[in-house]
């Protein structure tokens, strides 16, 4: 066992070797990182002109800003109203008194019978006349209590009013100047309700999704073609391998010890790609999409499996021949030119744009596809492990 | 037990001819056994037999009583090859204990190991350098270092001293004569002859991927080559003994007649007594390693 973590580790620190690929790997991840960076810039640009409109609406300023200038119209009308209530019940007082003094006058001046002009006019009595005084006096009294209330209400309402507006307009002032509020517009979350921001958010995020896809796909089928096909080829090819088992190692040992190595290599990358994907994505606001969770893990089933195949083919033929057949044996256009596809594996469950921009897996799905990924893997290493046992390791 | 044993070892590659036929060898514990041949010989396949590089076609081997295919007896073997390639993406001292897990050795015990054959082999000061800055002798010292690292209980060495300066030969040397006298055994192939007579118990020799001769450096050479001292030749008489293929050497006070090959010596000595010479005495002559392995692989017998 220990000899078989001693090959991994050895696989792992063998991953040095393969500068050229590396150099080729990192050129392909910048390239895209760039053509990422520059259509993120350029979905910025657009975005941020599109969302001037809502900077204008929509930031806290601005929304501080139209309550203000509401709460300042609802104080102005409160004002307004105050002065019609007042003068209106100025006016009912003076018309109340002016009705009293002229009532009790003609009292005065026309002695005898009393008409109440109402829907049953009659006499009154002379208890009746006598009272009229003083009911007109509670009327104005109430109508001057009326008034007053209505006064005081109004007035209560336009101070209420008056101490909300000094509010906003502190809080107005607390916002700073208007220069932060560029930076609210790049925070927008994706859930704004404006159809050309949310479209280029979610472009945004197929930007990432893309990235990711083609690191995975691209990216990690180069990687683990390098490791596998040439992992025990290139050690047979230099002789390396003859230092390492003239030492008590067995051919299992040593074929399993180097496949272990390149899948933590391998299992690396996939997590390292999906941590650099998540992270821009995340930095951008892009919405990334759910299949990040699993597609790592996907990718690198489907990576193994390659690098299965590469191996296999690596204890047949030359190593780059090797990594070449199992390239196209993974692409399905060339399923239909031979009957060998019945027995590689397919790659249809692991492809990482599918499972970005399509449809969501399912726990039994996803479990699905990781023990048919390991039903693969355990029967190429073990045709591999038939095949380097009777290999001439010279 | 042999340390060493093979019993009709066969090798074909594909279609062409047998590298190695039938090939029967025994190397006994504690003892420097070399391997000689030329170019294609299978003195190389024989070794990749032994350590399970290749399968032979027929036949088996055995070492310590075991056969090749265990991986467990490697850890008895210490193995330099020829050619020797080691990751390069390793220092050396790093590569060395690399191997020395591979062994087995306790951890404990692991660096003191390496740098005793570090110091053996006068690597100390390049031990943190990549190995890819190493230079040719340098690698094949490590490649020996790698093999010495567990003080293994048998040494196959496949042409160990070919790359290197005279310096560093020597110090192989002593070091391969240190290990004979510490018990271990030694199965070495060269073309440096005197360097296997100097070390070597018994050799084989290989033509063709068979077994010509094999024996003690003894066993190869004595008796073969004889000089006939006598008095005084006639004329005619010497003539007569280089027509039957010998080689007379006329001195102040006597006269050789050399046999160089042991057909000839019945031929001088019917010549001798045709012209009535007495043989004063006679003197064993033993070849050297390369008059033997020129004559066997030549003509298949010694001088």
């Amino acid at each position: 066992m220990s000899a078989l973590l001693l090959i991994a580790g050895d696989t792992v620190r063998s991953v040095r070797r393969h500068r050229t690929l590396l150099a080729v790997l990192l050129l392909f991840l910048g390239t895209a990182g760039a053509l990422t960076a520059v259509a993120r810039d350029e979905a910025r640009g657009i975005q941020h002109r599109a969302l001037q409109r809502h900077v204008r609406e929509d930031t806290p300023r601005t929304v501080l800003a139209r309550r203000l200038a509401a709460k300042q119209a609802e104080l102005r009308q409160t004002v307004e109203q105050a002065r019609k209530v007042r003068s209106t019940s100025r006016g009912d007082r003076r018309k109340a008194r002016d009705f009293r003094e002229r009532m009790l006058a003609d009292m005065t001046r026309t002695p005898g019978p009393i008409l109440y002009g109402g829907k049953d006019p009659r006499v009154l009595s002379p208890d009746e006349v006598r009272a009229i005084p003083r009911e007109l006096q509670e009327m104005e009294r109430s109508v001057a209590e009326h008034s007053r209330r209505a006064r005081d209400i109004s007035f209560q309402t336009a101070r209420r009013e008056a101490t909300e507006v000094q509010t906003l307009e502190a809080e107005l002032v607390a916002l700073g100047p208007e220069d932060a509020q560029e930076d609210h517009a790049e925070h927008i979350t994706p859930e704004d309700p404006d159809a050309e921001a949310a479209r280029l958010m979610a472009q945004r995020g197929t930007i990432y999704a893309g990235f990711f896809n083609f690191a995975m796909s691209f990216g990690g089928a180069i990687l683990a073609l390098g490791l596998f096909c040439t992992g025990i080829a290139s050690e047979v090819g230099s002789g390396t391998i003859r230092a390492t088992l003239s030492k008590p190692v067995s051919r299992t040992q040593f074929l399993l010890g180097k496949c272990l190595g390149a899948a933590l290599v391998l299992l690396a990358y996939s997590g390292l790609t999906a941590t650099v994907a998540t992270t821009f994505g995340t930095m951008q606001h892009a919405p990334l999409s759910p299949a990040l969770a699993y597609e790592p893990w996907l990718g690198f089933c489907s990576n193994l499996m390659l690098g299965g195949v590469g191996l296999l083919f690596s204890l047949f033929v030359r190593p780059a021949v090797a990594g070449v057949l199992a390239w196209f044996t993974s692409a399905s256009c060339f399923r239909w030119f031979t009957p060998l596809y019945a027995i590689l594996p397919s790659y249809d469950s692991f492809q990482a744009s599918s499972l970005l921009f399509g449809q969501r897996l399912s726990a039994s799905d996803l479990l699905l596809s990781s023990l048919y990924a390991a039903d693969v893997i355990v029967i190429l290493v073990a045709v591999a492990l038939y095949r380097f046992e009777r290999m001439e390791l010279v | 037990m042999p340390a060493v044993e093979t019993r009709r070892l066969s090798k074909r590659y594909g279609s062409s001819a047998e590298a190695l036929r039938d090939l029967d060898l025994e190397v006994h514990e504690g003892e420097a056994f070399g391997l000689l041949g030329p170019n294609g010989a299978g003195k190389t396949t024989t070794i990749h037999c032994l350590l399970d590089f290749i399968r032979p076609t027929r036949g088996c081997a055995a070492i310590f009583g075991r056969p090749v295919t265990d991986p467990a007896v490697r850890a008895r073997i210490g193995y330099l090859p020829e050619s020797v390639a080691l990751h390069d993406y390793y220092r050396g001292g790093a590569l060395l204990e690399f191997y020395a897990g591979l062994l087995g050795l306790p951890s404990a015990s692991r660096q003191r190991r390496v740098a005793e054959v570090l110091e053996l082999l006068d690597l100390q000061e390049v031990a943190g350098e990549r190995v890819s800055h190493y230079s040719k002798g340098m690698r094949q010292r490590l490649g020996f270092a790698q093999a010495l690292l567990h003080d293994p209980d048998l040494l196959i060495l496949d042409e160990p001293t070919s790359s290197l300066d005279p310096l560093a030969r020597r110090q192989f040397s002593d070091i391969l004569r240190d290990c004979k006298r510490r018990g271990k055994t030694i199965l070495i192939s060269s073309h440096i002859l005197s360097e296997l007579e100097r070390l070597c118990d018994r050799v084989a020799i290989l033509k063709d991927g068979a077994l010509v001769r094999s024996g003690t450096l003894q066993e190869l050479s004595v008796n073969r080559a004889v000089k006939l001292h006598v008095a005084q030749l006639p004329a005619s008489a010497i003539e007569a003994l280089v027509a039957a293929g010998a080689e007379v050497t006329i001195g102040s006070g006597s006269t050789a007649v050399h046999c160089t090959d042991e057909r000839v010596r019945p031929r001088a000595e019917e010549v001798l007594a045709r012209y009535g010479v007495a043989v004063e005495r006679v003197e064993a002559e033993r070849s050297s390693l390369e008059d033997v392995f020129l004559a066997s692989v030549n003509g298949g017998d010694a001088a």
